[in-house]
């Protein structure tokens, strides 16, 4: 019996000490969140033509941009309405994949089975020999076939989202920007990184990564009839990486000219979510990629709330005066 | 062995056990603990992190100090003593490493304290060390959850759920919750059906399930969610503003004003309330009514969503 009650006892003392009193969670919504999630439920309920024209606007920024997938779907999952989507070499592959109706989980699994032989089939010895020797670019004709695998040969207008996107000329060092005609080319143009890829030869122009005369490619979504602006920038943190190979002084200066448009355009949006946990991340990083796409959900996701409510405000009086 | 070194060992075990300190059989610092632990118990947590400090300055035994840790880190977090209550832990894995469940009083004060990330991996180290811990899983499950990560969410809820017989049936909310995040509202109504118990906790699943009708527009059950969750814990006012607010939404002003009424008579600073009364003022035509409320409300919110749409309002 004195064994019986020692070890009850000693049950219960062990038990006290491990039932926190701590931890419970405060269920309770807020007066903000009442509001806020009432309100949202109402404008995404309003038809398309009777509020603001949402875009989504994603930033260039090589393996970084795949923290733009991380955007898309926490957007997707609330509701969130997206009437335009542009994008920028890397924002303009993953926007012009979502446009033409990629899942989310297919975008997962490309990012997961990723590899830098899908951007060009002279990633092999002999193109090595010939860049790095020869001065040879390598030719990223391929990552177009690689795209038609993945969406098919589509024109903007066959998108489920209007879609933009722009390269430069690299000799003229203008903007060209792609609203209309045959998809894949315009996105392979649009991260056709100079000095790495040769120029892509399209509508007798030659053309390379948009970046370089856009980072953030506001004025293309306002082109596109644009009212409210979401910005997703993976802007670079260049201070973090030691550039020692010719590549990595090319990329760096890239970087650096993005980072300084980013500062002006991000201006025109009017909202902007900035990864800067990914800043370090460098341009072909692919090793991080999925990394970065989590930190895009992590920090979309942390921004929500905030987003939905500069939305409400900017279509307040749609929302309010809805018909009843 | 001879007969004479036997002797010697007997007489040096002897000596050994007559010499030794008391705290063989009882440590030292032991009065300390058990009294910082009775104060614990009763919640009176500043007199107990002062007792446990006494007990750790006389040289708590080992076992008893793992678990004087994590009393004292816990106390620290109810008197929100954040920084203190990491310092605590962080002491405590330093002599004991290896402990698991200081291990999860760390991560879990992380987790609290919205470090999400850091909970995340130090919820992956506790399961390399233990791969079935189903704190370390029901953790993880939260810290997702926060982050937005439902499905990930939902995979580390079922292998908690999996590991204890008697699950915490608080987190079966949690796992309603994300499926409702995700769109699956058919797994969502099934697990707030499966756990219903008719008492106040069902406020919140009706609450969700009553949302959840909402969403796809059956309004008669949405209603009727809400009408049970207020029958058990009327003391749910997000519940019934809410209802005012759907009540709006179908143009039936005077229920919602009716529930925004009631709050203000409670409260004249309930600036939710009058909101919903403003709304609905200036829908039957009574804007200078509207303003009124509209008024105060920008006088006591000085910025916030709130103030912000009263402030489109006016």
């Amino acid at each position: 019996m004195k064994k019986l009650t020692l070890i009850i006892v000693a049950f219960t003392f062990f038990a006290t000490i491990f039932i926190s009193p701590l931890h419970s969670e405060q269920r309770v919504l807020t007066d903000e969140q009442i509001l806020t999630n009432f309100l949202w439920e109402e404008l995404v309920a309003l038809p398309p033509d009777n509020r603001p024209k949402v875009a989504v606007v994603l930033s260039a920024g090589g393996i970084r941009g795949f923290a733009h997938v991380g955007l898309m779907e926490v957007l997707i999952r609330e509701d969130f309405p997206i009437d335009i989507i542009t994008g920028i070499s890397m924002g303009s592959v993953v926007g012009g994949l979502i446009s033409a109706g990629t899942s989310l989980n297919d975008l997962w699994v490309t990012a997961e089975e990723f590899e830098l032989g899908n951007l060009s089939d002279d990633f092999n010895i002999f193109g090595f020999l010939g860049y790095f020797f020869g001065g040879k670019l390598f030719s990223s004709e391929s990552f177009e076939d690689y795209l038609k695998g993945i969406i098919g040969d589509k024109n903007f207008e066959d998108l489920n989202i209007p879609f933009g996107t722009a390269a430069m000329d690299i000799n003229t060092g203008e903007k060209v920007v792609f609203k209309s005609g045959p998809l894949l080319p315009a996105i392979r143009a649009s991260m056709n990184l100079p000095g790495v890829f040769k120029p892509v030869e399209y509508r007798h122009r030659e053309l390379v990564d948009g970046a370089i005369v856009e980072y953030l490619p506001v004025s293309i979504a306002k082109e596109l009839g644009a009212d409210w602006l979401l910005a997703s920038v993976t802007a670079p943190d260049y201070t973090l990486s030691d550039p020692k190979k010719t590549q990595d002084y090319l990329l760096q200066s890239l970087d650096i000219r993005g980072a300084l448009m980013i500062t002006e355009e991000q201006k025109q949006a009017n909202y902007v979510i900035r990864y800067d946990e990914v800043g370090g991340v460098g341009t072909l990083d692919l090793d991080k990629i999925l990394y970065v796409g989590e930190v895009g959900v992590k920090v979309a996701y942390s921004h929500i709330k905030r987003v939905k409510q500069d939305l409400i405000l900017f279509s307040f009086k749609d929302v309010i005066n809805k018909k009843d | 062995m001879t007969k004479k070194t036997l002797l010697l060992l007997t007489l040096f075990l002897t000596f050994a056990f007559a010499s030794a300190d008391a705290s063989i059989f009882k440590s030292k610092g032991y009065e300390d603990f058990a009294a910082g632990k009775t104060f614990y118990d009763n919640k009176e947590y500043k007199q107990a992190i002062l007792k446990f400090e006494d007990a750790f300055a006389k040289g708590l035994s080992s076992h008893k100090s793992k678990k004087t840790y994590i009393m004292m880190g816990r106390s620290y977090e109810v008197l929100g003593e954040m920084d203190r209550a990491f310092a605590t832990y962080s002491k405590g894995l330093q002599l004991y490493p290896k402990d698991l469940e200081l291990m999860i009083e760390n991560a879990d004060l992380y987790y609290i304290s919205s470090g999400y990330s850091k909970a995340i991996d130090l919820y992956n180290q506790i399961l390399k060390k233990d791969k079935e811990n189903y704190l370390a899983h029901l953790g993880l499950g939260k810290s997702y959850e926060k982050l937005g990560f439902f499905s990930k969410a939902i995979g580390y809820y079922s292998l908690y759920f999996d590991e204890v017989k008697n699950p915490n049936q608080n987190y079966f909310y949690n796992y309603a919750y994300c499926y409702y995040k995700l769109d699956n509202f058919t797994e969502s109504q099934e697990i707030i059906a499966e756990n219903l118990t008719n008492t106040k906790n069902d406020a919140d699943y009706l609450f969700l399930s009553g949302k959840i009708y909402w969403k796809v527009k059956q309004y008669d059950k949405a209603f009727q969610q809400l009408d049970k969750a207020l029958e058990l814990d009327s003391s749910r006012r997000d519940i019934e503003l809410t209802k005012a607010l759907w009540h709006y939404s179908l143009g039936k002003y005077s229920d919602a004003e009716k529930i925004a009424n009631k709050y203000i008579n409670q409260n004249k600073e309930d600036t939710l309330a009058m909101l919903v009364k403003s709304m609905c003022l200036i829908k039957k035509q009574n804007k200078t009514k509207a303003d009124r409320y509209l008024a105060i409300i920008l006088e006591k919110e000085n910025s916030g969503f709130i103030y912000q749409t009263a402030l489109k309002l006016k």
